[in-house]
Order: C-alpha cells, then structure tokens, then sequence
C-alpha cells in the first residue's frame, strides 16, 4: 500500500490537465506513460511502451532506456502472463487477439467497477479521512489520498483563478474539505474523484444527483436551463474523457431511494444527450411498470432524432434476470448497473470484468477439423478423429467451449489475484461499500462479490451453421472440403445453406438451435467458473465491432459466410438474414434467456418514417419486444438511403450517429468494413 | 365445416401499411384486373383456370394461415392491429376468403379486406359481418377510363362501394395516383366528394418498383418512363383534394 501511495503522490498530479477556457468544472485528463490504473492505462502497473517509442520516434534514448529494463517483468500484466497457470497458458498461448485466428483470449483489464458517489458526496473528503481512521489498513493511504487531491483541487483553484473562473474557483474551494451543497459542487467532486479512481462509468446519477438539483431548483439558485448547462459541460468532459466504449451515465429504474428528485435529473440528463449529440456518455435509460411514462417518452424523443441515446433497460425482465444470474435477492439486484459495451454489475459492491474474447465459429470450425484450425493446420483445440454427424459435431463443440471457458475462468481467476496483490485501488477500495468494514483490498477479500465474464462472439453464425447442417444434411466431409476451399467449386452446396433456417425469423428450424448455443454457452461459462470456486461467472453478448474483426480473421462457416465475412452482431441475426419482419426478429430475440449471463445487447434500426409519421406503432413494437421478455435495446434511427449518402459525401453528414454494437459511433468515423455491417443490417419501417 | 384450399402468394408479417396497426397480410392469387400501375403482376394469374398457371404461387388452408398470424397477435392487441387479405384479387376465390375471415373473427382477430370491389351484393352480404375494415380500391371516375387503365369498367365496383357506404361499414378509400393516367381535375373532385362518406381516404404514390417483375414474366411494361411519385408531388395532389372538399385525407 506505500507503494501505491507514493505512486499516487507521483501519478495523480501529472494525470490531471490544465482547465480549458470554457470549461465549467476542472477535470481533464492524460494518462501518464507509466502508473497505476484499473483500465484505462493499463491493468494494474503499467509502462505503456508503444505510446513512449511512439512520443520518442522509436529512438529512446538511455534514460527512456533504463526505464524500459527497470519495467521489464515488472508491469502487472507482464507478471499476470509470467506467472499463468499451465492449463490455462497453453490453451490461451497468445494475447493477440486483434491479429490472431484463434478460439480465445485473455484481455487484461478491470472494467466494471462503479465507485459508491452516495457516499463521497456525503462524507467528503473529511468525512472519508474520519471514517476510515479506526481502520489498520485504510487510514494512512486514505489520510495520504486526501492530501494528493487536496493539492490538485489546490492547483485547480490556482488555475480557475488565472482563467477568470470563479464559479469553478468557488466549488474547487467548497469541496476541498467539506462535503457538496450544491449540485455544482457535488459535480466536480464526483468527477474528480472518479478520474482519481480509474473507473469510467458512473452509475446512477440521478439518484446521487437529483437530491442536489432538487434543493438548488427549490432555492432558486438552478432554473431547469442553468442545470442543463451544467449536465451539457459534464457531458463534454466526459466525452473529453473519451471512451465511447464506457463511459456509461444510469437514470431511471427500480431501488432508487430518491425517485423523484432522481426523474427531475433524468430529465435534464436525456436534454443534455439530446442538445450535444455526441457518442458520449453512454446514457442508458432503465425503467419499468410503475415509473413515470414521461421519462420514457423523452427517452424516445431522443431516439427519434437519431440520437442513439438513452439505451434501454427493462427493469421489469433485467432485475429478476440479475437476481437469477448473479444469485442475489431482487432488492440487491435492483443496483444493476450496465457498464462498458453492456455487461453487467451490482453498483459498488461487486467486481466485474469481461476478460476475455471467445470466437465461437471458430471453436465450431475447430471441433469440424477435429481440433485444428482448418486453414492453418494447427492444433488448438480438442484433439481427436473429425466427427462425421451433427450429433458428434455439436459434443465436440461443446468440449471446444468448454475448453476455452475454463481457461479464461482459471485465467481470470489469475488476473485478480496477482493484480490484487499488486494493487490495492485505494479510490476504488474505500469508494466499494465492503472494502473499510472487511479492511481488505478491492481484489484481496474486500469485494462481496467478485464476478466476471467472457465475450463472445458469433453465436449466432454457430446457431445458423447448425441448423442448416441438419436441414440440408450435407456430409461432414462435403462440409470440411467446401470449407477448405471457401465455396470454391461449392456454390450449390453453399446456396443451399444459405437458404436453409436462419435465426431472426420466428423459424423454431432456426430459432431453435439459437436458444441451444445461447444455453450451452452460457452453462458453460457458469460451469467453469463453479470448477474454480465461482458461482458467478458469466457470458455476455455484447458488441465492439469484434464481431468484424473476428470475421476477417475466421475462415468460412457452415451457415454460408465467406472466410473473411463478418460475423452477426451480438445477440442479432445476422446481417440481413432477418426477412421475415420486425415482428418475427423480435419473436426470435426474446428467445434467448436474458436470466442466463451478464448481458446482451440488441440492435434494432428503425426508418425515420416509422418512427416519427407513425409513432404509435413503432411504441407497439417495443412495448411488446419488452412485454414479451425483451431486456434491453439500443436504437439507431436512421434511412438507409442516409447512410448510403454519408458514404458518398462523408463530409455532409458528421451529425449521423449510429449505433455500432455496444457503443454508439458518428457514422463517418467507422471503418469501411464496420460501416458496411451496419449497412447491411436491416432497418425495419 | 369442409376445410377449404385457397391459392396465395405469399404472407406477409409486420405489414404496417395494410389498415390501421401492425398486421399480418396474406396475398391472394388471382385478379380479374389489369391495372396498367400494377407492381404485382405475378398475382393475376388464376391457376384453376384453364391455361393459366401462377409458379410462385402456393395453396393453404385457413388453419395454416392462421397459424402464422397467430404468432404476432399480442403485437395486433397493442396496436390495433390484426390480418388484413390482400392480393390479387381476395374476391376471386369467394369461398375460401369467407372461410378464412369467419375462422380469424372466431379467433378473435381484427380483419381487413384489401378489394378492388369487383364482386356482387350476395358476396358483400356475407363478408359484411366478418370483415371490420374494408381497404377499397378507387382508381378512376369515368366508365371509359376506368376500363382503359385496368381492363374492367366500373360499373360493378361503384354498386359495391355504393353499398358499403350505405350499410355504414367502415371503409378505408385507397386511390393510387399516377401522373398521366389517372390524375385529373374531375377524378380529384371524386376522391374529395367520396372522402366524406369513409372513414379515411388514404393516397397511394405510383412507384416503378414492379417494372423488373414485368421484364421477368416477358409483359411489355406498361407505363414505360412514369417515373416513380415524388412525395412533393403527393403532398400536392392532396391539398389539391383538400381544396375540392376532401376530408381525412391522407398520403400513404
């Protein structure tokens, strides 16, 4: 822990950067070359040696030099791969998972972690020195950390001054030591602490929020419009921030203790994401039977704009999922939070992270080729004779899952315990709600639960594949050949497969295979994470544009994409399979048990027409996708005729924002091959 | 009751512009017209006459059929939808369109005919009961036009809506509108003197989209160079019915 404080002591000052002329809060960041971080600079201690040769042309010089020797085997990362367990090292030899054709990876990172802001706001930073300074283990390094902060809120004020900016002044001043009064002052300590802590997605705003809006509104020292600057200039702070992987806001829902001061927040926060449309903050709307319509009415105005923002969350189906899922009651369950591209975690009381990446067609191809990869030859699964029926086929690809599950679960299990012995978090730690009363560290026991999950990706081609090979009947071998020669000399047989059931049309010849790979996945993840002493060990079914690289690098598959093509995204058909109306996709999506793993997310486009002219019916649709169990949807509304345009004259359409996957992007900055997925997907009108 | 087979088309799910809500559209086969705008030329054939055949299309029971509207109701209950039979001509195949509605009203489904209105009172009297929208067809004023642009005067369908309105049934008016065919100052004045006997007056663009379908079964296209309606256009000729007196007049 002296260690961590005297980094600390180092990083923090250098982490924060000068306020910028029109910034209403100080708070801007560039994470330093080495230091500490739970993510966003790297896991645990890192030197982030690409970014230092980069800044330095690739010609360090002797300094720069001894500092690399110095980190060599050092970084926690380095120690993580160093110190790997056999098993797990040999059926995850590689972390190159953006280069690589391989089944899985490990990714290292602490992702999910939300800092308990109830708390800060109302202790401050006083209130955190006197209520940690009975514990052995937390009252030097939280005595330590006050003082860093101390001194860079001193700074800021310096700065504020120079810059003219009394109000920033003012709240930097208010904050240094006592707790916020106004929701200005709780803004800035909030956000202050947060790029301290090395988290990047905040929870539920409103409910920590609104009580502050509220007073100010009711003292007349807020109107609505001067609270929305407000919101706009967070926003854009966190958009500085800059990950639009992350960087999540939470309104609305069940289990929030201040409902309506926390809707009146939520308002302001859907006319904040309205008014900058931008790809960030990620705000996600929860809400359920008995709140106020009005907030989800706002949400779909929003929407309808093309916005992209709120994303959606069904409380009604998430909260018992969650409660099943992660084995908690429905009261505990109601502090769900989505995080990064949509996975799950309990707010401030559980760790979570995704880390690692499964290619499930590839396990598929695998099992096919009989535990080597069909193109390469080399062996990287489970080795045997090549199965010659759809029976052996599909026991062979559960044991390829099952493999590459209990390998990230031991791997995972790993990251924690060498990245916890390493790191304590301090912020992260005493900001969690167990960590002081156990006197324990974030990753060493402070925790009450430590949960963490796995990516995957194409689960739907894996279903297709299955269901066309039972519908054409094709020969195993016939199969392997085509595959081998990406349907050279193999059109027929590939037609045939293409035609055969697919996923997304309300086919149960389709459908039905989906739910089989939805459910093995997920007891598979569960089951190999029990192996290790973990019951909450999931998968999740998220999108990053993985599901496009992963397809570049995986040669054909049976449901008759090309080697190369891309993969379907999330929990989605793939790309135009979908022909049988918006009715049937959504028939077919809530299909797939959402009590099973720790998220999934569903990308629905919309026609501007439908959505705007005939409003009503667009309503219908989604009250029925979550009256029938839909979980979660994120909405691009949009022409395709529009996107078919931006890819013309990109110049004239910076403003189209779509929907990617798990996160929302400005059309005109995808890549050619992602913008040509989202392209292909259908848009329902 | 003898379970009946009808000739269809194709079954459409998540139609949204086939009468009010979400619904399920099944395509009859078969249609005495020849509407010169037509974008479903597949549909005219009536295979169970001689010399005739329809390749793509395929015979069903009202059971099987459905089935399938079946799987989309609780989207039918929250927007007011339900199945709506189009075609073709539904009419062309009397028995089986009664069949086929009277099963779906006892299964508790909203119905909508989709007709050119080219049939008889004895016909009308029995679908009256067991369709609660009637989707009607009105493509030109005068006898002589009429039977220009879809082959068949217009005497019969004027005496079927005639009758609909008289009986108060609740009729959606649909009127495709193609410049250089139909689209005139006295067919316009029709349209708004119409509209105030219906419930609602809905006005279709002409789209060439069917063109490559004509190529396709060898029909010389017939209103070669028309280009497709431009919404402006629309917006035009709908004002220009408002000003006629037009009422509940909406672009499709």
């Amino acid at each position: 822990m002296e260690r961590e404080t005297r980094v600390l002591e180092v990083f923090l000052p250098l982490l924060f950067q000068p306020i910028q002329p029109g910034d209403r809060f100080a708070g801007r960041v560039a994470y330093p070359y080495v230091g500490i971080s739970l993510e966003p600079g790297g896991l645990g201690y890192y030197c982030d040696v690409a970014r230092i040769l980069a800044q330095c042309n690739h010609r360090p010089n002797a300094a720069v030099q001894s500092m690399f020797e110095f980190w060599k085997g050092r970084t926690t990362r380095e120690l993580i791969r160093e110190s790997a367990p056999f098993e797990a090292s040999k059926a995850l030899p590689s972390d190159e998972w953006m280069t690589e054709s391989r089944p899985a990876f490990p990714l290292y990172r602490i992702g999910g972690i939300v800092l308990d802001y109830e708390k800060l706001l109302s202790w401050g930073t006083a209130g955190l020195q006197q209520n940690t300074e009975e514990s052995p283990l937390w009252s030097a390094p939280v005595q330590s950390l006050c003082a860093i902060l101390r001194r860079v809120i001193s700074t800021y004020v310096d700065q504020a001054r120079q810059l003219g900016s009394t109000d920033i002044a003012d709240s930097l001043l208010a904050i240094q030591n006592r707790p916020p009064a106004s929701v200005r002052d709780a803004i800035q300590l909030l956000w202050i602490v947060a790029l301290s802590s090395g988290t990047w997605n905040y929870g539920r705003l409103d409910d920590i929020l609104g009580p502050y809006l509220q007073a100010d509104l009711k003292d007349g020292s807020l109107t609505d419009e001067s609270a929305t600057d407000l919101v706009v200039a967070l926003w854009d702070l966190i958009s500085q921030y800059d990950n639009k992987w992350n960087n999540r806001v939470i309104v609305g829902g069940k289990g929030r203790k201040n409902p309506e001061a926390a809707d009146a927040f939520a308002r302001i926060a859907i006319e904040a994401s309205r008014r900058v449309r931008r790809d960030q903050p990620q705000l996600s709307l929860r809400f359920y039977g008995g709140q106020d319509p009005d907030l989800l009415r706002r949400g779909l105005d929003s929407i309808a704009e093309g916005v992209t923002f709120p994303i959606l969350y069904n409380d009604d189906v998430y909260v018992p999922a969650v409660s099943r899922a992660f084995r908690v009651t429905e009261e505990e369950a109601e502090q769900y939070l989505p995080y990064g591209c949509g996975e799950t975690v309990l707010s401030h009381c559980s760790v979570s992270s995704p880390n690692g990446v499964m290619n499930l067609p590839l396990c598929l191809l695998i099992a096919l080729f009989g535990g080597v990869h069909p193109q390469t030859g080399v062996a990287m699964g489970v080795m045997g004779s090549v199965p010659n029926s759809l029976d052996e086929l599909w026991q062979r690809y559960c044991l390829e899952v099952d493999r590459g599950m209990e390998a990230l679960a031991a791997y995972q299990r790993h990251i924690y315990d060498v990245t916890g012995t390493e790191a304590a978090f301090i912020v992260a730690s005493v900001l969690g709600s167990d960590c002081v009363n156990r006197d324990k560290t974030l990753l060493a026991g402070g925790s009450r639960y430590v949960t963490a999950c796995v990516e995957t990706y194409g689960n739907t081609n894996v279903a297709d594949s299955f269901a066309a090979i039972e519908h054409t009947r094709v020969s195993l071998d016939a199969m392997r050949e085509a595959i081998r020669a990406n349907w050279v000399g193999s059109e027929d047989l590939r037609h045939s497969l293409v035609s055969s059931p697919k996923y997304g049309n309300d086919d149960p010849n389709g459908d039905r295979w989906a739910v089989r790979v939805h459910e093995q996945a997920c007891g598979s993840a569960n089951r190999a994470g029990e192996r290790i002493g973990w019951d909450r060990h999931h998968i999740v079914i998220i999108n990053n544009s993985v599901n496009v690289l992963f397809g570049q690098l995986t040669p054909a598959t049976p449901d008759g994409r090309s080697s190369g093509d891309t993969f379907a995204n999330a929990n989605n058909p793939a790309p135009g399979n979908d022909r049988n109306g918006v009715t049937a996709f959504i028939n077919s999506l809530v299909k797939l048990d959402a009590s099973l793993h720790a998220g999934a997310v569903q990308n629905m486009k919309f026609s501007p027409d439908l959505v705007k002219r005939r409003r009503p019916l667009f309503e219908s649709l989604l009250d029925v996708y979550f009256a029938k169990g839909g979980a979660q949807a994120m909405i691009t509304v949009v022409n395709r005729a529009d996107l078919e345009a931006a890819l013309l004259e990109p110049e004239k359409w910076g403003h189209l924002m779509v929907r990617v996957g798990g996160f929302s992007a400005r059309f005109v900055d995808l890549a050619p091959d992602i913008q040509r997925e989202i392209l292909e997907r259908t848009v329902h009108d | 009751m003898t379970k009946l087979t009808g000739v269809i088309f194709d079954i459409q799910r998540s139609a949204m512009h086939d009468g009010p809500g979400i619904r399920t559209t099944v395509f009859f086969q078969g249609c005495p017209l020849r509407c010169r705008w037509c974008h479903n030329p597949e549909s005219w054939a009536r295979p169970w006459l001689k010399g005739q055949s329809a390749p793509k299309s395929r015979s069903a029971t009202a059971d099987e059929i459905l089935e399938v509207v079946e799987l989309d109701r609780a989207f039918y209950e929250r927007s007011g939808g339900g199945l709506t039979v189009s075609g073709g001509e539904p009419t062309a195949q009397p028995e089986f369109l009664v069949q086929l509605l009277t099963e779906a009203k006892s299964l508790g489904f909203h119905t909508c005919l989709d007709t050119t209105g080219l049939f008889g009172s004895s016909l009308l009297a029995r679908l009256f009961p067991i369709t609660d929208v009637f989707l009607l067809d009105y493509k030109a004023s005068s006898s002589v036009e009429h039977q220009e642009l879809t082959g068949v005067d217009n005497r019969a369908i004027a005496a079927t809506r005639k009758r609909l309105v008289a009986t108060g049934a609740n009729v959606i008016l649909r009127c495709p509108l193609i410049d250089g065919a139909n689209v005139n100052g006295r067919h316009l004045s029709e349209i708004a003197r119409i509209s105030r006997q219906v419930a609602q007056t809905q006005l279709l663009p002409y789209h060439s989209l069917g063109r490559h379908k004509y190529e396709a079964l060898g029909i010389r296209v017939p209103l070669a160079g028309v280009p497709s309606m431009s919404s402006d256009r629309l917006d035009e000729l709908r004002d220009a019915i408002v000003l006629r007196g037009g009422v509940r007049v909406e672009v499709g």
